[in-house]
């Protein structure tokens, strides 16, 4: 009685499903064996067959995401399949050459790796709960806190906004798979845990486990930067949210790392490795098109004369920067100018499509531009732009007009009205006496 | 009689909930997903579109196994607890009393609260 929507619903998910011919079968009999039995349950309960297919079908959600959510697990199986093996050949080969060494004529190698431990271990405990490394990804000064107002009341428990303005909109949180958004979600939670002395490794897989989201170290990136998992951190500070609580772990590490989710995973890597990695996000600003920003407030760094003589490329290339996005929308050269300038080479984009703002960044500069944004309209929602456009506009006006000749020809014209009404009617009352003639 | 808890409530403890059915001995799925509904009063409905995921999940993490059983005509996948799972459950269930402990606590102290009906 294998019911034919059962077989189309697994088939749909099959063909989304981007593993094995053999994990797809695996996964479609488990799914199956589940329909079945909850089918015969439904209708011993009494539920019409064709109701009871819908409800059971219903309890699996959409065909999409499910293989997604499969797809993201098997990929994590397979990660950690590939470290284990690559752990276990370090292993392999550092017992052989221990073993070697041990039984090395004449050796006095045993002291070797005592001294290695002991060099190293003042170098990990050095900064201590300070995050060595602020203006980094690290220890950014932290963007969500910095410019997020005191909630009006307690948020449900572990609940902390990302962005405290209630127009976030912009691509990456629109289309945000379902597990990359549960991750999103765990990061702005509120921590109830402190982590005792223990590895780098051990308190990831702890958070890991906690948080039921997938967590993996970027191996290459690490071993190129010289970092040990196995460097002992701690954190005692309950109530912080988990994006802070990775900062100040990460904080106590060197060099600088950070966490970037890419393809539904938390990937700990270095902050150098985070800031290569360019993603483009489209930003909802059709909110911010009107808002008129005069130019010099937003050209700090223009020097439009001379600025060839001098020296530094720095400036040269802020200018370049600055220059590139004259001519843009004000929202758009209020981002370039207030963002690090540097960032806006090499590959990295901005522009702007009706309203929406379209970015190729790394994430420190979408978060830095997320912030900057959310501020904006934090202002503006308390009035602070009404005042400027008003008086962008008057001013705007006197000048135009001025430039125009306009100013002149009014007064003139004002001149030869009033010696026209003084001749047609003489006893016109709010005129000034006819000059003499 | 109070009603499901909320998605919101229950999404840290999913696993500790599944890995404590499993305590028991090997299951499956469906009987998984029923034990929960029985043992909870159908608060905790834990649909499928979660439950597999999260087993798959559980497996990737060497907190439970799986076997394949085809001798009742149907073929079945029975998940089982291992030693890691096991420890994992432990850690977790002595956080999980101690935070409800400190949560009643809590609510016992906040004036003009309701007392809990159960």
């Amino acid at each position: 009685m294998s019911e034919q929507e059962f077989e189309l619903y697994l088939k749909l998910l099959a063909k989304c499903l981007h593993l094995t011919p053999g994990q797809r079968a695996q996964i479609a009999d488990e799914l199956r064996d589940h329909l079945e039995s909850r089918l015969d349950e439904l209708a011993r309960a009494g539920v019409p067959r064709e109701k009871a297919v819908v409800q059971a079908l219903d309890e699996f959600g959409d065909a999409a995401v499910l293989a997604a959510d499969f797809s993201t697990i098997a990929r994590l199986k397979r990660r950690r399949l590939l470290m284990r093996l690559s752990l276990g050949s370090v292993g392999v080969l550092t017992a052989v050459l221990l073993i070697a060494f041990a039984f090395w004529p004449d050796n006095k190698a045993v002291r070797g790796p005592e001294q290695l431990v002991a060099q190293e271990k003042p170098k990990v405990e050095g900064p201590k709960g300070v995050p060595a490394h602020s203006g980094k990804r690290v220890g950014k000064g932290n963007p969500h806190s910095g410019n997020q107002p005191t909630p009006q009341q307690p948020p449900p428990l572990g609940s902390v906004r990302f962005l405290p303005v209630d127009h976030p909109l912009s691509s990456d949180l629109a289309r945000q798979p379902v597990i990359e958004a549960r991750i999103t979600e765990a990061l702005n939670q509120a921590i109830d845990f402190s982590i005792d002395p223990q590895s780098l490794k051990e308190a990831v897989g702890f958070i890991a486990t906690r948080y039921g989201i997938p967590i993996l170290f970027d191996q290459k990136a690490l071993e190129d930067a010289n970092v040990d998992v196995s460097t002992e951190v701690h954190l005692d500070a309950p109530g912080i949210s988990l994006h802070d609580a990775f900062q100040l772990i990460f904080g106590q590490l060197s060099p600088p790392l950070g966490y970037d989710v890419v393809h539904g995973v938390l990937m700990i890597t270095t902050v150098d490795k985070i800031n290569d990695h360019l993603e483009t996000i489209v930003y909802d600003c059709r909110d911010l098109v009107n808002i008129a920003a005069p130019e010099s407030a937003v050209m700090p760094d223009h020097v439009p004369a001379n600025s060839k003589d001098q020296p530094g490329a720095k400036s040269r290339h802020a200018e370049k920067t600055n220059d590139r996005f004259r001519a843009s929308p004000p929202f758009i050269r209020i981002v370039t100018a207030a963002t690090d300038s540097e960032s806006w080479g090499e590959g990295a984009s901005i522009s702007e499509l009706g309203g929406l703002m379209i970015v190729r960044q790394n994430p420190r500069m979408h978060e830095q531009i997320k912030a900057l944004l959310a501020s904006i309209r934090l202002m503006r929602k308390e009035g602070a732009f009404a005042v400027l456009n008003d008086q962008y506009e008057s001013d705007a006006k006197k000048q135009t007009a001025e430039q125009s000749g306009l100013a002149a020809r009014v007064a003139q014209l004002e001149h030869e009205l009033a010696a026209l009404r003084t001749t047609s009617t003489p006893s016109a009352k709010p005129w000034t006496p006819p000059p003499a003639k | 009689m109070t009603d499901r808890f909320s998605a919101e409530l229950m999404r840290g403890s999913l696993d500790m909930m599944v890995l404590s059915v499993l305590k028991k001995g090997p299951q499956y799925g469906y009987s998984i997903q029923q034990q929960l509904r029985e043992a909870t009063k159908g608060r905790v409905p834990l649909p499928a579109g979660t439950l597999y995921p999260l087993l798959h999940r559980l497996e990737a993490e060497h907190f439970i196994r799986s076997r394949w059983d085809e001798s009742t005509g149907r073929r079945r996948k029975w998940y089982e607890i291992t030693k890691s799972g096991g420890a994992c459950l432990e850690r977790q269930a002595i956080q999980w009393r101690a935070y409800a402990e400190c949560i009643r606590d809590l609510l016992e102290a906040a004036p003009g609260l309701r007392p809990a009906t159960a």
